[in-house]
């Protein structure tokens, strides 16, 4: 008897096994873009503590 | 230093088996997006140097006792435990009804590291800064929050929603519209930040 892969329709009807996020998600599809604006928007947005504030944690340790 | 090509992974396995000064080459590779992490979020740069530091303790205990658990994700995990001492602040000054720390915008222009820059540099650098600071700070705390966990921390969606406390699908929602309101933002100040 030919095997028939009719669990894989119930779980995709009723849900089950169905992750939060597909892959087809909008969202995800588009979030390579957002993070490439963020990434363009926020770059020059850094703040160096300095060697001085790290050299402090070193010597509390 | 022997260590400045060595992952992360890595230096944190030679720390772990005793090699001190690869944790201090893990603090120095991290330490702007760290620091600006909770700069961003805090508004203030004494508070942001203490949780900086407390930061990096807790970071340090952690791997001491063998609490990390290595999934090639430091950044996230540390930037997981500066989001956790921020909230912390937070509920603390909101028990003691601190008064808003938000008339820091001297305070960050003003910071030491931009000394060494001649002047030009400095109030153009401070003059950019300015201005993405203050797009950030214009939107809703939720959507603020994603979006420095996802660029300083690298987060995941999964890993923000856990941090959060949320759905995936609200972190990601929330991501949307921050992106969406930070373009509108950029329009209506006509910034010239060419993000676009």
């Amino acid at each position: 008897m030919p095997m028939v892969k009719v669990y894989t329709l119930f779980h995709r009807v009723d849900g089950f096994e169905e992750p939060e996020l597909s892959f087809s998600h909008p969202d995800m599809l588009n979030q390579e873009l957002g993070d490439q604006f963020l990434s363009k928007l926020l770059s020059p947005l850094v703040h160096d503590p300095g060697e001085e504030l790290v050299k402090t944690i070193l010597k509390k340790i | 230093m022997k260590y400045s090509s060595a992952s992360d992974q890595n230096l944190v396995q030679a720390y772990i088996k005793g090699d001190h000064s690869a944790i201090e080459v893990l603090i120095n590779r991290h330490r702007s997006k760290v620091y600006t992490y909770i700069l961003l979020t805090i508004k203030n740069q004494q508070l942001a140097e203490d949780l900086f530091q407390e930061t990096f303790i807790k970071v340090i205990q952690s791997l001491r006792s063998g609490k990390y658990k290595d999934n090639g994700k430091f950044l996230s995990w540390v930037i997981r435990i500066a989001h956790n001492l921020v909230i912390d602040h937070f509920r603390k000054e909101k028990q003691m009804n601190a008064i808003s720390n938000d008339d820091s915008e001297v305070d960050l222009f003003n910071s030491k590291k931009l000394s060494d820059s001649n002047i030009e540099e400095l109030i153009i650098d401070g003059q950019i800064k300015s201005e993405i600071r203050t797009l950030i700070n214009e939107l809703p705390d939720d959507q603020r929050e994603v979006v420095l966990l996802r660029h300083y921390g690298g987060l995941s969606f999964k890993e923000i929603a856990d941090q959060t406390d949320v759905s995936i699908n609200t972190a990601l929602g929330r991501m949307r519209y921050a992106l969406i309101n930070l373009r509108k933002l950029i329009q209506e100040k006509k910034l010239s930040l060419t993000v676009y």
